[in-house]
């Protein structure tokens, strides 16, 4: 992949010729960093209450958690389900097992 | 690959041997390093070997019992078993490996537990489930006794009465739930303590030493790397940490955009020192991943569900990449091509294994890759809740279901968790059909690199003076060859390999030694190699520069149009396919239903 990164860095500018955050001061940068990770540990803490949301969205998630399915698994040799159901395609069609 | 240099400010090309091309670049170092991998992995499952000797006996006994009854008897399910616990990653070195690549666990409300679990807590969990333990045995016991008595009045009548044979089959059924339950209980029942936190950073030093063979031949700054790399990989297990927490992962937020997001938090906070830049080669672990990824994509599988699987995945899948891909070029305009084709692979073939293999053979820039993923697994996170709600409120046939959500939904995990939510044929066949259409990988990666080097950057080819090359003969295969991205190659290759090794044994044995031994093993650094990269593409992203491909927000006008033409021409065939002209290959997959 292109990688058009590099020489902005390299400036001290973004794309948009604004200071990088290489730029800024420590203590800014750091109290940026704190914000953003209270704000990813702020999501992960109320993650659960996302169970609770109304109109069978909340009971949907509940019933996909509590299937232990891995929703986020993009690739069918994480998903225990797809070798299942290749076992049951084939047991269904009666192909040749040998 | 091609060194560049300037000479009055026109840019010329030195092109640069193969062998020295194969010595020095990423993508061939991709496939040695892959190679090796497949190699050991190899070695390990012949020398540590399953007893697969046994197999033949169990499935003769499956094979047996299912002539006779008509349907999975007492017999038939404890053969079964036997079968599938023939594993080649449970045995030697084979086994050790597959447990140190191990990742983070899943957990609710305590992180920690996703690494570690005193002996305390252990003792106190096995406690917890000794009732549940003692209940599920109870109900075991007494499915047994009745699922044994319902198969042998049925077998009294040779399987010819069917009242009794629908009475035994019920009757097993209840037992085959049973021994579900069991075996969860017990694992519940035996939880034991573990720390994960050795076996991370013995893996991490692994990986480290793994790609660093490469990294010296390639001319990185090795200081650097070994400095910048237990970062990165620190990193990249706190995303598989957070992915894990129930309720994400119920919703779908992978690794994958959580490796993202730590890369981009610090990139934009703290900023990103120059050794952590060179120890983040997101090429590198992209490409060595995607070799990995190509050694699961098996051939012999396409076939699976017959003619009707083919069509809805092989026929609509290009149908509506090649129009949503033109559609982007000529009617929405998007600027680039490169996040066009991105985009569309994403939204129309199988989500983030589409993108990652599009954006790399296209060479996408990495903000086109993080904008592609970001948007599929938005829609990722609606389309779970609204195709099964719109199935099940119309009333669709499960397999007219399951298709439409396997050819439609972007991720396999987010496939099967739609499909749960319909019923077990629905899931089952909507697994069967993403399956099939991430074989596909491999086809619109070597299309796409292919189109690129011929049509979109023919220019590339010129030396001072000359035209763009014309695909003749003479000249031309060699161009392509010099210009296609070698690292396509083992990832087809890959591909090609394994399907044939596949191909070659009986499929219980395929699945022992390959698809639960070698590839298991692959699988478990794939998805490392994945999450390292997913960092390193993180840090090396200026969140400004995602504002550029956003602009006029046509990507996502594309992706919306897109997957609104997939969304109807796929409900379309599938329902011509499975309900009017294949409904016999329907009736069957619905047999004992």
């Amino acid at each position: 992949m292109k990688d058009n990164t590099h020489h902005n860095h390299k400036q001290g500018f973004a794309g948009d010729k604004t200071p990088s955050p290489a730029k800024l001061p420590l203590a800014k940068r750091l109290m940026r960093l704190a914000l953003a990770a209270l704000l990813v540990t702020g999501f992960i803490y109320l993650a659960p209450n996302l169970e609770r949301l109304p109109g069978g969205v909340g009971e949907t998630i509940t019933v996909i958690r509590e299937s232990g399915i891995d929703t986020g698994a993009w690739y069918y040799d994480d998903v225990e389900q797809c070798f299942e159901g290749m076992d049951f395609v084939r047991e269904r069609r009666a192909l040749d097992h040998r | 690959m091609a060194e560049n240099g300037n000479n009055d400010n026109v840019v010329t090309e030195t092109k640069v041997s193969m062998w020295k091309q194969m010595g020095t670049t990423e993508d061939w170092w991709a496939i040695w390093l892959a190679g090796l991998l497949f190699i050991i992995a190899v070695f390990s499952v012949f020398t540590w070997k399953p007893p697969v000797e046994q197999m033949p006996e169990y499935r003769a006994t499956m094979n047996q019992e299912m002539e006779e009854a008509g349907f999975r008897t007492i017999a038939y399910t404890e053969a079964e078993s036997q079968l599938n616990s023939i594993q080649a990653r449970r045995e030697g070195f084979t086994a050790t490996v597959h447990g140190l690549t191990d990742r983070p666990k899943g957990w609710d409300t305590n992180p920690i537990r996703s690494v570690y679990m005193g002996e305390e807590e252990a003792a106190a969990k096995r406690a917890e489930a000794a009732p549940r333990l003692e209940a599920a045995e109870e109900r075991l016991a007494e499915a047994r006794a009745q699922a044994e008595a319902a198969e042998d009045a049925a077998r009294a009548a040779n399987f010819e009465d069917p009242a009794l044979n629908a009475e035994a089959r019920a009757a097993i059924g209840e037992w085959r739930q049973a021994r579900s339950e069991h075996s969860s209980a017990r694992s519940a029942a035996n939880t034991q303590a573990y720390n994960l936190i050795p076996s991370l950073i013995v893996l991490g030093a692994i990986i480290m030493v793994f790609f660093s063979i490469g990294a010296k031949f390639m001319g990185i700054n090795m200081r650097q790397f070994y400095t910048g790399f237990p970062i990165i990989f620190a990193l990249a297990a706190l995303a598989y940490v957070i992915a894990n927490q129930a309720t994400l992962s119920a919703v779908g937020l992978s690794y994958v955009m959580w490796a993202l997001l730590l890369g981009l938090i610090i990139s934009n906070t703290v900023g990103v020192p120059q050794f952590l830049k060179s120890a983040g080669q997101t090429e590198f672990f992209i490409k060595t991943g995607l070799v990995l990824l190509g050694a699961s994509i098996l051939f012999g599988q396409i076939a699976l569900i017959g003619i009707p699987g083919i069509f809805v995945t092989w026929v609509v899948t290009p149908i509506v990449l090649v129009t949503t891909y033109w559609f982007g070029q000529n009617i929405i305009k998007v600027p680039s091509k490169e996040l066009n084709i991105t985009v569309s692979s994403d939204m129309c073939v199988s989500g983030v294994s589409a993108a990652i293999a599009s954006a790399a053979a296209s060479r996408a820039k990495k903000e086109e890759l993080t904008l592609a993923i970001g948007m599929s697994m938005i829609f990722v996170a609606i389309m779970i809740f609204l195709l099964p709600l719109i199935a099940n409120v119309t009333g669709m046939h499960p397999v007219w279901a399951g298709a439409w959500l396997g050819g439609t939904v972007d991720n396999t995990g987010s496939v099967v968790a739609a499909g749960e939510l319909i019923g077990m044929e629905a899931m089952y066949v909507a697994a069967t059909i993403k399956m099939i259409q991430n074989i596909m990988i491999g086809v619109i990666a070597f299309g796409v690199a292919a189109y690129w080097c011929l049509k979109v950057e023919p220019e590339r080819a010129c030396g001072i003076g000359e035209e763009p090359i014309k695909f003749t003969a003479s000249g031309a295969l060699y161009e392509i060859w010099y210009r296609f991205p070698k690292f396509i190659l083992g990832f087809i290759g890959a591909s090609i390999i394994f399907s044939i090794m596949q191909g070659a044994v009986t499929p219980d044995w395929g699945n022992a030694m390959v698809s639960d031994g070698i590839l298991a093993w692959a699988n478990r650094f794939r998805g490392w190699f994945f999450a390292l990269a997913f960092v390193s593409i993180g840090l090396s992203i200026n969140y400004r520069e995602l504002k550029e491909p956003l602009r006029g927000g046509k990507p996502l006008i594309l992706y919306v149009c897109g997957q609104g033409f997939n969304l109807l021409l796929t409900l379309f065939v599938a329902w011509l396919m499975f309900m009017v002209i294949f409904r016999d290959i329907t009736d069957q997959l619905m047999a004992g239903a």
